[in-house]
């Protein structure tokens, strides 16, 4: 993580994705290259209020014709930060530090599941585009579960990365009425589970069961978490999580901007 | 002015300790990857995250929550103990060219002793800060509320090494300055000046604190008047005594502001997580400060300040 850049991103452009969804694109100099997973954390204003700054996965990634590098970041509006955000026409400045955290691992398993919920999506998409980019050719197939269709953000832009995107939705708009628990678990007689490699993002409530179903599943899964996060930079002890201490006895808080975000499933304790 | 190179002289000392700058960074603000993005060496001083004796888990979560020019945190002195930081953060820290602060916490007064006891064996410390002021832990630890307990801690402490040390005093207190004289009668070398300010947040909507230990300490500009104004105060009561301010410096002129409120250094705290880079950038920010003044020497503004401190009038 030689090359972490701090400083000015400027605003390329912003489109409003679906519903209280948008997608920013940023100039940022040429800095270390992005692993599929790792976030950024953006001042969104220069003032005090909001003070600290918000953290973001890459929906992607890629060279400007500028000379610069091109970082999309898909959110929803949340609160103060991502109000403010969008808010930002082509040509506003924030501030940017990254790339920051442990991206995925590609793991050599010849189907990857990728469970997502809401906004829990952002990260997959690169990460699929990434691989797919580096000769990776597993399976991917995308179960993702949301409120509403619209908010399945981004789901139809996953054919292009080579992905098979299945949907639930709790109102039913989309796909079959339900839950994405419930999806995994009528895929999963279908999957060829000894050769299958979980990864999921969303609610914290969604991917404990996620990873309560792969534990009992014995399948492998990888764990993208998110917390309130201070300085992003592993000196504040804000944004922890429980995970096995390193004897594997006890557990300890880790901190998931430099020993995350991403976790082998094996090593959280739930609370 | 123009193409001048910037000459001020931002050389402070602390009794003892001299600083080529006065910009320190914070105790619990600073670490881990940090320096791979903050130019750590020329800094005045780094104060590391506070030292407990043995491994300390800390709070449940959230343990930060951002509110209006500030953000409360309650982390609970999450550390790996003394031996832990030795074997795991030591190696990093001694070679810093900066200032070396340790900031300790013990259970007890003995506690704090043994601490700085043993750090002082270390080849490359320059001096102890007493964290007796943590809003965020249990067992009676904000020592710092009560002048007895603050001047017994200060004498064990300064009992076991001969490098300065100072008091980091908290601003939930009526009387500071009973408290920052109660540290020098202990033989504090200087005083740290404030920790965080005790506060809630709520969300009504769960019906629940926002912080995962309820309360939490309020730092960020929003604590700058009452940090600000406690500096001041103890500076007219004890002025040979050297004071770092503490409480939501975010800019040059803030330091500035310490600074002449009586302050003779400063700590950079939340400001490091709104901008990694925040410490230097001020300390680049200072010298064009000066000039624009007429100031050739940073040390010169320390205490002018016009008012004094009024006693309460009987």
């Amino acid at each position: 993580m030689a090359g972490i850049y701090n400083g000015d991103a400027t605003v390329v452009r912003q489109d409003r994705y679906s519903t209280n969804c948008w997608k920013m694109t940023l100039a940022v100099p040429r800095h270390d290259a992005v692993e599929a997973g790792q976030f950024c954390h953006i001042l969104t204003e220069f003032s005090t209020d909001p003070l600290l700054r918000r953290p973001f996965s890459y929906w992607d990634v890629r060279d400007g014709d500028d000379g610069t590098l091109h970082v999309d970041l898909l959110y929803t509006v949340v609160g103060r930060g991502t109000e403010a955000m969008a808010r930002k026409a082509p040509g506003a400045r924030m501030g940017y530090l990254g790339p920051l955290g442990l991206g995925f691992t590609p793991k050599p398993a010849k189907t990857w599941v990728f469970v997502a919920g809401g906004v829990g999506i952002v990260p997959f998409y690169f990460f699929a585009k990434q691989a797919r980019a580096r000769g990776r050719n597993p399976r991917m197939l995308l179960l993702f579960g949301g409120r509403t269709e619209a908010m399945l953000y981004g789901i139809d832009d996953f054919a292009g990365v080579g992905v098979e995107a299945q949907a639930v939705t709790e109102d039913g708009s989309r796909g079959r009425k339900g839950l994405v628990t419930q999806l995994i678990e009528e895929q999963l007689p279908a999957l060829d589970r000894k050769d299958l490699q979980v990864y999921t993002c969303g609610p914290e409530r969604m991917m404990e069961a996620v990873v309560r179903i792969a534990r009992r599943e014995g399948l492998p899964c990888e764990v993208s978490m998110e917390k309130h996060m201070g300085c992003a930079l592993g000196a504040c002890g804000a944004c922890v999580t429980r995970v096995l201490s390193d004897d594997g006895a006890d557990w300890r808080y880790s901190r998931i901007c430099i020993e995350g975000p991403t976790y082998d499933a094996c090593r959280l304790v739930l609370e | 002015m123009t193409g001048r190179p910037l000459s001020a002289d931002l050389s402070v000392t602390l009794g003892s300790l001299a600083l080529p700058n006065p910009v320190m960074v914070a105790s619990g603000t600073f670490g881990a990857l940090m320096d791979r993005v903050l130019d750590v060496h020329r800094l005045g001083a780094v104060v590391e995250k506070t030292i407990t004796m043995d491994p300390r888990k800390g709070n449940p979560h959230p343990r930060v929550w951002e509110t209006p020019s500030g953000m409360l945190n309650s982390i609970g002195l999450d550390g790996p103990g003394l031996e832990g930081w030795i074997k795991k953060r030591w190696p990093a820290v001694q070679e810093y060219r900066c200032k070396v602060i340790l900031s300790v916490s013990g259970r007890t007064v003995e506690e704090f002793g043994e601490l700085v006891r043993r750090l002082d064996q270390l080849p490359r410390v320059d001096a102890f800060e007493l964290n007796i002021s943590c809003p965020n832990v249990s067992h009676g630890m904000d020592l710092a509320t009560d002048p007895a307990m603050t001047e017994k801690v200060v004498r064990v402490s300064k009992a076991a090494t001969r490098r300065p040390v100072f008091a980091k005093l908290t601003p939930n207190v009526t009387d500071i300055v009973a408290v920052a004289r109660a540290a020098v009668e202990g033989g504090a070398d200087g005083i740290s000046a404030v920790n965080t300010l005790r506060g809630m947040a709520v969300d009504w909507r769960k019906r629940a604190p926002a912080i995962g230990a309820v309360t939490g300490g309020l730092s960020g500009p929003a604590l700058k008047p009452v940090a600000l104004r406690m500096v001041w105060e103890i500076c007219s009561a004890l002025p040979k005594v050297p004071v770092i301010g503490i409480g939501g410096i975010s800019t040059a002129d803030d330091v500035l502001e310490f600074m002449v409120a009586g302050a003779s250094a400063v700590q950079i705290g939340t400001a490091s997580f709104v901008n990694a880079q925040a410490a230097t950038q001020i300390i680049d920010a200072l010298p064009g400060k000066l000039e624009a003044a007429g100031v050739s020497r940073i040390r010169d503004l320390i205490g002018t300040i016009t008012a004094k401190a009024q006693k309460p009038s009987s």
